[in-house]
């Protein structure tokens, strides 16, 4: 067996992946490889620098301040939700706000339009009360005659 | 309670339970993280968002696997989210492991020839993280949770939703890899 599939072997060794018959034939091979022995031991050793390394944890207060801003994003969301809620459960009272002030504008562009016929009406009414002065004019030089 | 029950009653509206699922977890999920990001950022920052995240995905969680294994899930492609987002910050540190600490690994390594009466030094940890780091993502993924937390190789490939096989290249090449870079080109190991 060449070296390379023997390297996979050592791999597979030092997590106890062999059966014993493997482990013998791997053995047979360390005793008379020694570019696979060293190999072998360097696994071996990179395996336990690793289980041995990773003492670093996470501080104290990870579990509270990691449910606190959970908290705090729920809180956030519930408070977008009710909003929404209450826009849906509004919906009828909103809509006839709505409904009220679009018909206030439309009303009230129509005013406008009637406001212009009452000042016709009152620039007539001082044609007429100019037509009444003259008439009053008249009787006045009427009875001024008598 | 085991984690099901958990689940359950946090899906039912007790989210103040999801305390004990981070209390459980939290060591692991930072070790994962830990050998993606190091000592280059906040680490527990990053934890703390895939905890966050693991919170609003539990909706998604169809109770078909272990809570565990599909928590992981979401780890492992957070850090290699975080990976790929950070890629060009990893290349640059890379390039400075290269010139810096290469050669405090060298002068490590030199030190002594058995690395394992080494192991219990306090640099240790730091020589093994700037290592592991260079790695690809898979092989560092494979490494931390076989050899860092002891997984099975049967849990590995539940985890990273590949075969047994696969597991077993990726820890193989790993390994390789990782002693490569040890070695530098001396045969210092
Ligand atoms: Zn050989």
């Amino acid at each position: 067996m060449k070296c390379k599939n023997i390297e996979l072997m050592i791999s597979l060794h030092i997590d106890n992946k062999l059966s014993l018959e493997e482990v013998t034939f791997l053995m047979e091979h360390l005793n008379s490889c020694e570019k696979c022995r060293q190999i072998y031991k360097d696994f071996k050793d990179i395996k336990i620098v690793l289980s041995d390394s990773q003492k670093t944890k996470v501080t104290n207060d990870f579990t509270d301040s990691t449910m606190k801003k959970i908290i705090d994003l729920q809180n956030k969301k519930n408070d977008n939700i009710i909003f929404v809620d209450f826009v849906k459960k509004h919906l009828i009272m909103v809509a006839s706000f709505v409904f009220i002030i679009i018909a206030s504008i439309v009303f009230l562009s129509k005013n406008s339009s009637d406001n212009s016929a009452l000042a016709e009406y009152y620039l007539n009414y001082e044609q007429y009360s100019s037509v009444e002065d003259i008439y009053d004019e008249n009787i006045i030089s009427f009875l001024l005659l008598y | 309670m085991n984690d099901k029950e958990i689940i359950e009653k946090i899906l039912a509206g007790q989210e103040n339970l999801f305390r004990h699922i981070i209390d459980r977890y939290k060591d692991k999920v930072f070790s994962i993280i830990f050998s993606f990001c190091g000592y280059t950022s906040d680490c527990e920052d990053i934890v703390q968002s895939v905890f966050i995240k693991i919170f609003y995905s539990l909706k998604k969680f169809k109770f078909e696997s272990s809570f565990s294994t599909w928590m992981y899930r979401i780890v492992i492609n957070e850090s290699i989210n975080f990976a790929k987002k950070r890629n060009n910050k990893i290349i640059s540190l890379q390039e400075k492991i290269s010139s810096d600490d290469d050669q405090e690994i060298i002068d490590f390594i030199k030190s002594d020839d058995n690395i394992e009466k080494k192991a219990i030094e306090q640099e240790t940890q730091k020589l093994v993280q700037n290592t592991l780091i260079k790695l690809k993502n898979n092989y560092k993924i494979v490494l931390t949770l076989r050899d860092i937390e002891n997984f099975s190789y049967e849990e590995i490939s539940q985890m990273m939703n590949v075969s047994v096989d696969t597991v077993k290249i990726w820890l193989f090449r790993a390994r390789k890899k990782m002693r490569e870079i040890l070695i530098q080109g001396d045969q210092l190991l």
